[in-house]
């Protein structure tokens, strides 16, 4: 530079020579270092990105778009894109970036739902999304092929895969007041719900499907029985009048209610299948009848009212029902011109049977109980029409043997066997006091008979007496009078007098009373003075 | 007519101190020891290196959350531009186009002029210096607001701490967004304005000025 140099720089002392450093291109590392962490920001978040996925659904109510996560248990995996509507207007397209991690989850039998505050007779549920807004749930399926595509659903499931338990079915005659989401309670306690219902093909009944958590699905056996727990069950019968009522969320929403008796020990009870099938019964004691497998019917004739009898009532032996009364009919015999009652009863042998077998250990053929049944009726084994409660009139039909029963016989030769009845207890009542009553009006007549009598002849002729007697009591009143005049007063003879004339005043006073007395009571002069 | 300039002469002053010294190689100020350069040393090289990397960070900076707000009501993430949407919205349009402006615009123009001045030096383009001056002020004096909203961020998270109620936390947005800042801060003071000036004297004397800048401690 010594070329350049000038005058006016010539006494400026020149700077100090320092080696040259190499460190010019270091600067160019700042940029590549942040390409690299820019080129790492990218990897990681395409790396991320999971599938795109669509979901419909009939609304769009509460979802957002870049804001609405995809959450699974409350892990988010995924946020709302964009929310169209579909070409066909009817639902709404939401499209969903899933995460990577959420892959394995996007099969087809993935169910996705938009958790939001709902409100139901069953519960509140999705508080929660009250303050942070609207997301959409899923529940992964089981199945291995993947899917993008899915339809969601309106109503939160009410049994997620990943729910340990098992489904069972139910067939009953109707639906009753169930819902899903009805509650299953075993012993009061509730272990499950209704998550489904559907008409059987032929119409002939619905099927219920209901899950039961695990671990009481165990209690399910093959030998449960399920019932409609359904609000409050009043049942007025020849036991009294019986409130039943399981809790107020099956008051208001039904319920089902299931018990499982113990098998004995040669026979112990199997646990269920899953899916497996049950009865519904319509109450818990349909539920609990013991399902009989033999039924034998009878005739009974009754010649006295059925009121209060009606179809259904039971049919008792000392306090067992053994049967119950399966038709009431109306039968008019021609030759007497009388209607007879027939009722026919359906018995159960097997639980008098059971017994007889247990004894002897072997099955009692049909000719054997046949047998049995001639030598009872024999013994005076008849049916009774009964009262079973007063206040409500309802009646049932008796069995037991009656001492001095009429001699009867079971006529075989008819379709149903008839069994020789015993009038009612009441009846016979009924007709002892009418016979009694009856005997009560005879007697009045005799006294009544009596009493006209005792008018007619007794009370002129006292009357005539009296009129006697008191004309002479005149006429010695008179001669007193006369006497006393004749008399001093304290003549002996005067006093003899007085004493005499009272005597005679009592006995009149007597005969009045007497008068009176049969005046009141004419029969007195029968039976004797009452007591006073 | 045509001024006369140090480096014609062979002086230099000192970045420093501001002492005139006869420049040499690798010469430092007698006074205060600082290197002494005719020019800023490799301003080209050095603001076009940061200038990338602040483009290159200037994509994260948007597209990252650079706030994550945690409260009762979920955990909102946002970007500035979703801020800016925000307030747009919700009707703050005055508050919006400030933040817009601010953390937006603002950076993005004064990357993109840094740019232009660099290619004007590069290019030897024979236009306006004055205007590049001009511009070259504008950006220095700008360069320093352009960090509000890390400010902004930083003031949030230490105040809201509400525990469950609400909390916030920086995001990965507001280390880029702010190295953003710090990168095109150091580009524009790498950048030495007077390459500008030396295009218009030294178009005449354009072989010696090569010359010369090639016996110069560049």
């Amino acid at each position: 530079m010594s070329e350049n140099e000038q005058p006016l720089s010539d006494n400026l002392p020149s700077g100090r020579i320092v080696r040259p450093r190499q460190r010019m291109t270091m600067i160019w590392i700042v940029p590549a270092l942040a390409i690299l962490v820019g080129i790492g920001l990218a990897v990681q978040a395409i790396r991320a990105r999971g599938p795109e996925i669509s979901l419909q659904f009939v609304a769009a109510e509460g979802l957002e778009a870049n804001k609405t996560r995809v959450k699974f248990k409350d892990v988010e995996i995924g946020t709302v894109k964009s929310i169209a509507l579909n070409p066909d207007r009817k639902s709404v397209r939401v499209s969903v970036q899933m995460d990577k991690q959420a892959e394995g989850l996007l099969v087809e039998d993935t169910r996705f739902w938009v958790v939001r505050p709902r409100v139901a007779a069953g519960g509140v549920s999705g508080l929660a999304t009250l303050l942070s807004g609207a997301y959409i749930a899923l529940d992964p399926g089981k199945s291995e092929t993947s899917r993008q595509e899915f339809v969601g659903l309106e109503e939160p499931p009410l049994v997620t895969s990943n729910t340990p338990g098992r489904q069972f079915v139910l067939r009953a005659d109707d639906l009753g007041s169930l819902d899903i989401g009805a509650p299953v309670y075993f012993r009061r306690i509730q272990v499950g719900r209704v998550v489904g219902y559907g008409m059987q093909k032929d119409g002939s009944g619905v099927s219920v499907r209901i899950f039961v958590d695990a671990p009481y699905d165990a209690f399910v056996t093959q030998a449960s029985r399920f019932w409609h727990a359904s609000g409050i069950d009043v049942s007025l019968n020849a036991d009294g009048v019986k409130l039943d009522m399981q809790s107020l969320v099956s008051l208001a929403l039904g319920g089902i209610a299931f018990s499982s008796p113990n098998g004995s020990d040669e026979e112990p009870v199997q646990k269920a299948e899953a899916d497996s099938s049950f009865v519904l019964h319509s109450d818990q004691a349909a539920a609990n009848r013991i399902p009989e497998t033999r039924v034998e019917k009878y005739v009974l004739t009754f010649r006295e009212s059925l009121r209060g009898l009606a179809v259904g009532a039971p049919v008792d032996f000392r306090g067992l029902v053994a049967g119950e009364v399966s038709r009431i009919d109306l039968n008019f015999e021609k030759e007497k011109t009388d209607f007879t009652m027939l009722v026919e009863i359906s018995l159960y042998p097997d639980r008098f049977a059971k017994r007889t077998r247990n004894q002897s250990g072997d099955e009692v053929s049909a000719k054997a109980s046949r047998d049995i049944l001639e030598k009872m009726v024999g013994k005076g084994f008849r049916a009774q029409l009964r009262t079973g409660n007063v206040l409500s009139g309802q009646r049932y039909i008796a069995l037991d043997f009656f001492a001095n029963a009429k001699a009867g016989k079971i006529d075989w030769s008819r379709r149903r066997p008839e069994l020789p009845v015993q009038p009612g207890t009441l009846d016979s009542l009924q007709d002892q006091l009418l016979a009694i009553v009856e005997s009560l009006r005879h007697t009045m007549q005799h006294v009544d008979q009596l009493v006209v009598r005792l008018d007619k002849e007794v009370a002129p002729e006292l009357t005539a007496t009296l009129k006697d007697a008191r004309k002479t009591l005149d006429s010695a009143e008179r001669m007193l009078g006369s006497a006393d005049k004749a008399l001093v007063s304290d003549a002996p003879l005067q006093l003899e007098m007085r004493d005499t004339l009272r005597e005679v005043g009592k006995a009149a006073t007597a005969v009045r009373n007497l008068a009176d007395l049969l005046e009141r009571q004419p029969e007195a002069l029968l039976s004797g003075k009452k007591g006073e | 007519m045509r001024a006369i300039t140090a480096a014609e002469q062979g002086f230099a002053l000192c970045e420093v101190c501001g002492r005139l010294d006869k420049m040499a190689e690798h010469a430092r100020c007698p006074r205060c020891n600082a290197p002494l350069h005719r020019r800023k040393p490799h301003s080209l090289e050095r603001s076009w290196a940061l200038l990338i990397a602040a483009y290159v960070l200037y994509l994260p900076a948007n597209l990252l959350p650079i706030m994550e707000t945690r409260s009762l009501f979920g955990v909102q993430r946002d970007t500035i531009m979703s801020g800016v949407a925000f307030l747009w919205n919700s009707g703050s349009w005055m508050l919006a186009l400030i933040v817009f402006v601010a953390s937006v615009a603002v950076p993005l123009l004064k990357l993109l002029s840094l740019t232009a001045l660099l290619l004007a030096v590069q290019r030897r383009s024979q236009g306006e210096p004055l205007q590049h001056a001009r511009l070259y002020r504008l950006l220095e004096l700008v360069g320093r607001w352009s960090m509000l909203d890390v400010y902004v961020v930083a003031i949030l998270v230490a105040l809201v701490q509400a525990q469950s109620l609400a909390t916030m936390a920086p995001g990965p947005g507001v280390l880029a967004f702010g190295a953003v800042v710090v990168l095109s801060m150091l580009a524009t003071m790498a950048f030495d304005p007077r390459l500008l000036w030396d295009i218009k004297t030294n178009s005449k004397s354009e072989k010696e000025r090569r010359e010369r800048e090639r016996t110069a401690p560049v």
